[in-house]
């Protein structure tokens, strides 16, 4: 009969873990598994302080979560982003009002892009965006130098990083991810994409005329434009030196 | 021992950090037959049960006999098949018997007949259709459970409508039934005027699945389909039992391939320790993988074994067989480990919550709770578009806008949702 070294259980000869509470017993651990730390004479000595659960609510509609939990229950919202705090508990809010100028108010100018729900199109080769082009703008008629205008290009504000946009009508911002075949044009994981909550699909920057437009794809934290939310799936113009906040992820807008 | 069925553990996060609190870390349990499991082929015991109500006529009832055809050309004489139609009433077209060259040609002159007319009840179809079943499943004497071991077939009733049946309670008694004799029922439905939600519950109740056929083209393709995957079964009567250390518990298990389905909540056994879970047949080329939650309690920094998985089965004939793993898990000093996710085991995670969020909108529906159903709806589509299932997001959009506007879904679009959100393989794709 042997004893389990950490709650002190009986045990039989020869078994490799405690019954109870699942501690190896020593000497029989796998060679490759992580290593054990028995406990020192004090006891608590080699315990470290149990860090803060994180928050115990889903920061979208309040349910309790249990830390470790990847969505919420609820509402399906996901907690293991920077948003839900359980990963990262240490982490600004999301989207706190930025400590710099105040929001914008709307550009005047041109009139307001005429929003309408996007619609998909018919399934299409991978590779391309299954997306039908975002409504109602028309192409530019060849020669016109709608489509030959300055290629974009994204700066990242933490790094000054650039990003060239590849040139062609619709760009899709987000994380590359071959285990859910998310391939997007920009890929943002160098960039701490996934620490600052950009999803993998997150936002589509497309060319209509000459012109960007900036449109989120219902990614989990969104999108602000100049400090401001925008909604999902209603393209916004986009103009140089414009800011774009993907989650938590600064980048300004060049032409 | 074991040398028919692969056992692998995986971890969503393998290292947490200590906390004072209880937290939730998810296994991936994968099932994979070895190549040995494969020796054995069983025979199949097989029972078309088929709608040709007067909605048949036309293209369905055509592609129906095509169907049928294509069936007697994947059987062996080894296998028995049966065929029942219904309208409103239920007629045995083939009496169980083996697929031999002379039972093929009986067949195929019967279903050269097959006419479509009259109503839609099911009920009395699908008891006849477990009778023929029967005669094979359980000779005169003994329990059916003995006589199974001795004779073992791998069973499915294949079940096609297009309509409303009458007395919908008498055809779940008829699923409980088939549980009874280990009978799966596969229940398809073509159309748009059926209800998906019983047939859903036919399945549910038999351990069997349903699927949408979308237009009568497919309806060979699905019966082809389902012969495959009978020939395919390896092992059976398998079961998980899920073995948990002092104050871990096993919240949930879901299967996730290649069916998403909740399989069990919560512990169970005399010490509230074990969780056991039928898995029914294994599928070589397809195997099965499960999703366990377990919440684990705050311990000390050190790794630990907070679960073993046990699974048991039989490879024909023989004794039952185990094969068991253990769920190691190590408790870190690092509050960042809880940051190191195995992609892998995440995305089936999100596919999981993509499928709860669409059953659970559609039953918010079915409740009258609008707001819900359009909330869930759209963080499904969120999980969708991250997963990059392009097509069911475009679905679950349009129905999206469906609702905004007219406050119902469309039948189409309602069954796609339904079904196609447990999918984690997809007929178009194989």
């Amino acid at each position: 009969m042997i004893r389990c070294p950490r709650c002190n259980t009986e045990l039989p000869d020869g078994v490799s873990f405690c019954d109870a509470c699942g501690a190896p017993v020593r000497g029989a651990m796998p060679p490759a598994g992580p290593v054990y730390q028995p406990l020192g004479d004090g006891g608590q000595t080699t315990v470290p302080p149990p860090t803060a659960a994180g928050p115990s609510a889903c920061p979208i509609c309040g349910t309790p979560v249990i830390p470790g939990e990847a969505f919420c229950d609820n509402c399906g919202a996901s907690l293991l982003t920077p948003t839900g705090g359980t990963a990262y508990p240490s982490g600004p809010p999301p989207f706190a009002a930025p400590s710099g100028p105040p929001p914008f108010a709307p550009a005047p100018g041109p009139p307001p892009f005429a929003p309408a729900a996007p619609t998909y199109g018919a399934p299409q080769a991978s590779g391309t965006s299954p997306f039908a082009p975002p409504p109602a703008v028309p192409l530019a008629p060849p020669g016109s130098g709608g489509n030959t205008a300055q290629p974009g290009r994204l700066v990242v504000t933490a790094s000054r990083a650039e990003l060239p946009l590849p040139l062609r009508d619709d760009v899709i911002l987000g994380r590359e991810d071959g285990q859910s075949n998310s391939f997007p044009d920009v890929d943002l994981n160098p960039h701490g994409g996934l620490e600052q909550g950009v999803s993998r699909r997150h936002a589509r920057i497309s060319r209509r005329n000459g012109q960007f437009y900036l449109e989120d794809l219902n990614s989990v934290n969104g999108t602000l434009h100049n400090q401001r939310r925008i909604p999902a799936n209603t393209p916004v113009p986009l103009r140089s030196g414009d800011a774009v906040m993907l989650g938590r992820l600064g980048l300004t807008f060049e032409q | 021992m074991a040398e028919e069925l692969n056992l692998r553990v995986a971890l969503g996060r393998p290292r947490v950090p200590v906390l004072s609190s209880e937290q939730l870390i998810y296994a991936l349990v994968e099932l994979r037959p070895l190549a040995t499991a494969a020796g054995a082929a069983l025979p199949l015991n097989l029972s078309l049960v088929l709608d040709r109500s007067g909605s048949m006529r036309g293209a369905k009832i055509e592609r129906l006999r095509e169907a049928v055809l294509a069936v007697l050309q994947l059987l062996q004489p080894q296998d028995t098949l049966s065929v029942v139609a219904f309208n409103n009433k239920a007629r045995v077209l083939v009496p169980g018997q083996a697929v031999t060259e002379a039972g093929k040609a009986a067949v195929s002159e019967e279903i050269r007949h097959l006419s479509a007319d009259g109503g839609t009840n099911m009920a009395p179809a699908m008891e006849a259709g477990l009778r023929e079943l029967w005669q094979r499943v359980g000779p005169d004497e003994g329990a059916a459970g003995a006589t199974r071991a001795m004779n073992p077939a791998v069973t499915r009733m294949l079940l096609l409508t297009d309509g409303i049946t009458e007395k919908e309670k008498r055809c779940l008694d008829q699923a409980e039934a088939a549980r009874g004799m280990g009978v799966p029922i596969v229940a398809l439905g073509i159309g748009r005027d059926w209800n998906d939600k019983l047939l859903e519950s036919l399945a549910e109740r038999s351990g069997g699945s349903a699927d949408y056929v979308r237009a009568a083209d497919d309806i060979p393709r699905h019966f082809q389909r389902t012969v495959q995957q009978m020939q395919a079964v390896a092992l059976t009567e398998a079961q998980l039992d899920v073995r948990n250390a002092l104050g871990v518990t096993c919240r949930t298990v879901f299967r996730v391939h290649p069916l998403i389905g909740r399989l069990a909540t919560g512990a169970t056994g005399a010490d509230g320790r074990s969780l056991s879970v039928p898995l029914g047949e294994i599928a070589q080329g397809y195997g099965q993988t499960l999703l366990l939650e377990l919440l684990v309690p705050p311990r000390p920094v050190g790794a630990y074994r907070v679960a073993q998985v046990v699974v048991s089965y039989r490879a024909g004939s023989a004794a039952r067989a185990t094969v068991a793993a253990d769920v190691l898990l190590e408790y870190s000093a690092d509050p960042a480990v809880g940051r190191e996710a195995d992609p892998a085991v995440m995305n089936l995670v999100e596919k999981v919550t993509a499928f709860k969020l669409q059953t659970s909108a559609l039953a918010d529906l079915d409740a009258g709770n609008l707001p819900a159903a359009t909330g869930k709806l759209q963080n499904a589509l969120t999980r969708l578009l991250n997963q990059g299932d392009v097509e069911l997001a475009a679905t679950v959009q349009a129905e999206l806008a469906n609702l905004e506007k007219g406050r119902t879904m469309t039948p189409e679009g309602r069954k796609t949702i339904r079904f196609a959100s447990g999918q984690t393989v997809r007929l178009d794709k194989l």
